[in-house]
């Protein structure tokens, strides 16, 4: 894992302080809140519904188990007892209090965490693979790439208050676990054949009103030059990009307005006129911390043996488990979306509890998925069984991973501002059902995702069944959409039909699953099927 | 790109203002003398290379959301100017930081808009915030205090 | 405005707190629904605001058209009001039973 260097620390140190000075001054009224918003958003602070809300960054998903701990502990000390992992690998509490927020930061600075970035007009926290650095189909560690784009948008000045947000995600695997191409920039690392990393970057990806899959903007970008090819994307994007109209301001809209070949132009000009020179420590610093997550990772080991354990813990293993780059370990994922539960919710107790098991059987290292999950990246074969047990007495053993009841749900008008209806009830509800579905009938090889608005926090677009929550008339309806997917082959799903009302929802989405399964050829997914079939079988099924 | 292009020198002494410093030094002074004072849109259409003669530019920020001024700034350092670049406007004490860092000289300011913020936060608009980031790019020479100095990336770099 | 609205309240944010607010009949904030002034006149309770946001007390001032009954007209306020809607925490405990039962 990366560490700190009193570099890293005084960063974000005088950055905690920074912030504190701002909250004082918006509460002794030297800010309004226009103008204190901006501020508070590149903190990660959001007022919602009900409360303040503070998003804490996990950069590109790595933690470590003292880190986990103390996100317990703030679960506990400055919110209700627990806290919400997102799709974009990021931590919300949702009952802060303005007064505590200082104190919170603080507390996270001092186990090398901030929320930096987390929102705001800027670039957000950079997302990656959560297998990253273990996956057996991964040919680059995307982890040192994502560290040093942190480093460099940290705080970057020219880019603080951009038309909109700008969110990047790196790969450097055969398989997209990151939804890669619904970002605003993509980057799909590989090695050219000197075994030197080379980028290549997808641009326009995103959900929204407006959802885009990303287009191929350059292959094969060398190291050397991936930081002032971004530079010039970002700056083109921040002049050109429109600014009249919030929902037409990410940079999908710019390239649609555009085209992709003026931008490409357009960039090309402007890294003509870049000073390179700026950039250049960025190699050596790239080595310096690829050499800190190599020097992490683990030799193979000998005798280690999968365990044949009681059928439950095999289906908890095929499921949840992940083969793994080094011989004698897997990977394990832990879900949290046990039956009925609010998906990617973790109590204070819980997260304690995968922290001191991250210490024990995972080398104190975590994971945060964009599927709203935890993983544990460093488990001994041997010690499979035991964590097994270790986690069924946490309640954390559910083994849905991948599956339909593994349903992403943003937080909804439960408690988001721009919400139109809730999501967490219905995603209860279909947990409830789809649940009980799997374990009468197996494995539902399937995506299902929820947003309570067109903002598609909860990825509904880049589901196989997306469930998007609208207010109609003033009564919560729901839309959905068939046959997206967040994967290499990232599609955006189609429009049903008509919404449903709430209680309609599950019974739909079961005939939805009962359509598949009529239709579906031997063993395979959702996403084929339809691929195959279309819309139409569904529609009928559907709307009698 | 207009090569009979009009200069037209920004009205003078307009307005009692302060002006703030690379340094961090804070000072009441009346609108400085530019040679063009610039909104954002107008950079597009007077073309980079009829600015790079001048001495002196204004950037002017029309609220503190519209980051567009940071990226001319960047965008005329980056085409070679090497005159005086200021900002003006609606900026926030906590933005001072990011137009140095884009490559400004300094930032005059209305006489509201100092008020509004308190004259003390102006004065520590370079105290309390991260003056060193990882990749810094070229800052102005005038540049001093906290804010000059090699960045985070070269000072690893040189091992200190 | 909202169609149909036979009164206004007003609601915001505490600004140290964050928590939901009106304007109360004792002319304070309050966390009371049912203590909350309603006015037929908007125009009465927007200045109130706009004032209170600028004395830093509040954020976020926003008018909550509500019926004869003084219910809510509109859903953000109807959810907002009901506060959260599930249970704050669940336990995976139900489901595991029911997978040691399968296995
Ligand atoms: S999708 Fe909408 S409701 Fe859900 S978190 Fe995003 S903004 Fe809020």
């Amino acid at each position: 894992m990366y560490a700190y260097d009193t570099f890293d620390q005084t960063f974000v140190d005088q950055r905690a302080a920074e912030f504190r000075d701002q909250i004082n001054r918006r509460l002794s009224g030297a800010l309004s809140e226009d103008e204190f918003k901006p501020l508070r958003l590149q903190n990660g602070l959001y007022l919602q519904l009900h409360a303040y809300m503070l998003r804490v960054a996990i950069p590109y998903g790595v933690l470590n188990a003292r880190q986990l701990q103390m996100l317990g502990d703030l679960a506990d000390r400055y919110d209700k007892g627990y806290g919400h992992f997102t799709t974009r690998q990021n931590i919300q509490y949702n009952w802060t209090k303005l007064s505590d927020v200082a104190d919170m930061i603080d507390a996270l600075a001092s186990v090398q965490m901030h929320a930096i970035q987390t929102s705001g007009n800027c670039i957000r926290n950079v997302t990656t693979d959560a297998y990253a650095g273990v996956a057996g189909d991964e040919w680059l560690d995307p982890r040192p790439t994502a560290e040093l784009l942190r480093q460099w948008s940290s705080l970057h000045p020219e880019f603080a208050f951009l038309p909109r947000k700008f969110k990047i995600a790196v790969l450097g695997a055969a398989q997209d676990r990151a939804a890669m191409k619904f970002h605003d920039i993509g980057l799909w690392a590989k090695l050219d054949d000197a075994g030197q990393p080379i980028y290549d970057i997808w641009v326009g990806g995103g959900q929204g009103r407006t959802p885009r899959v990303a287009r191929l903007f350059q292959k094969a970008v060398p190291l050397a030059d991936l930081l002032p090819t971004l530079d010039a994307m970002l700056r083109v994007y921040n002049l050109a990009g429109r600014r009249d109209n919030k929902y037409k301001a990410r940079i999908k809209i710019l390239i649609d307005e555009m085209g992709l070949e003026p931008y490409r132009a357009a960039v090309a000009e402007e890294l003509g006129q870049i000073d390179r020179s700026v950039f250049a420590p960025a190699l050596g610093e790239y080595r310096r911390i690829a050499a800190q997550f190599e020097t992490a990772q683990r030799p193979a080991l000998q005798g280690q043996k999968l365990p044949q354990g009681s059928p439950a813990f095999q289906a908890w293993l095929q499921q949840n488990g992940m083969a793994h780059k080094v011989p004698g370990y897997a990977a394990i994922a832990i879900s949290l979306k046990a039956k009925g539960a609010i998906p990617g919710d973790a109590s204070g107790a819980q997260m304690r509890a995968v922290a001191a098991l991250a210490e024990r059987y995972s080398a104190s290292e975590l994971r945060v998925s964009h599927r709203q999950n935890l993983v544990l990246p460093w488990v001994k074969l041997n010690d499979l069984e035991e964590l097994y047990h270790a986690l069924l007495e946490q309640d954390l053993a559910e083994a849905n991973i991948g599956l339909a009841s593994d349903i992403i749900a943003c937080p909804g008008l439960d408690y988001c501002a721009l919400a139109t209806a809730r999501s967490i009830p219905v995603a209860q509800a279909l947990s409830h059902r789809l649940r009980e579905r799997e374990r009468l009938q197996g494995p539902l090889d399937l995506s299902l995702n929820i947003s309570g608005c067109i903002n598609a926090c909860g990825h509904h677009h880049a589901a196989n069944i997306g469930i998007l929550g609208l207010n109609r008339t003033e009564t919560e309806t729901y839309q959905i959409s068939l046959g997206g997917r967040a994967d290499e082959d990232a599609k955006v799903g189609d429009i049903l039909g008509p919404g449903f009302s709430q209680d309609q929802v599950p019974e739909v989405i079961e005939t939805l699953i009962d359509t598949w399964q009529a239709l579906r050829a031997d063993g395979e997914d959702f996403a084929t099927t339809y691929a195959r079939v279309g819309k139409q079988p569904f529609k009928e099924a559907v709307y009698v | 790109m207009s090569d009979t292009l009009d200069l037209q020198p920004a009205e003078q002494g307009a307005g009692e203002g302060w002006r703030l410093d690379g340094d961090g030094s804070f000072t009441a002074a009346p609108m400085p003398t530019l040679d063009l004072l610039l909104e954002p849109e107008a950079v597009q259409d007077l073309g980079l290379a009829n600015l790079l003669p001048l001495q002196s530019i204004g950037l002017v920020f029309k609220t503190p959301h519209d980051g567009r001024s940071f990226s001319l700034a960047r965008r005329l350092r980056n085409a070679g100017f090497d005159g005086r670049l200021v900002a003006l406007g609606r900026l926030m004490p906590d933005q001072a930081r990011h137009a140095m860092q884009s490559g400004f000289d300094g930032l005059w300011l209305e006489q509201d808009l100092v008020e509004r913020h308190n004259e003390a936060a102006w004065r520590a608009a370079l105290d309390v915030v991260v003056a060193r980031l990882y990749s810094q790019q070229r800052l102005p020479a005038s540049l001093a205090g906290r804010l000059a100095g090699p960045d985070i990336w070269q000072q690893r770099s040189q091992g200190q | 405005m909202a169609r149909s609205a036979s009164a206004y309240a007003l609601a915001a944010n505490d600004l140290l707190t964050g928590a939901l607010v009106f304007w109360s009949q004792e002319a304070g904030w309050c966390s009371d629904f049912t203590a909350a002034l309603f006015a037929s006149d908007p125009a009465t309770l927007e200045p109130l605001g706009s004032a209170e946001e600028a004395a830093n007390r509040i954020v976020g001032a926003a008018l909550i058209p509500v019926n004869a009954a003084h219910q809510p007209i509109e859903l953000r306020d109807q959810r907002r009001l009901q506060g959260v809607t599930l249970a704050l925490r669940t336990t995976a405990s139900e489901s595991q039973q029911d997978f040691a039962k399968a296995a």
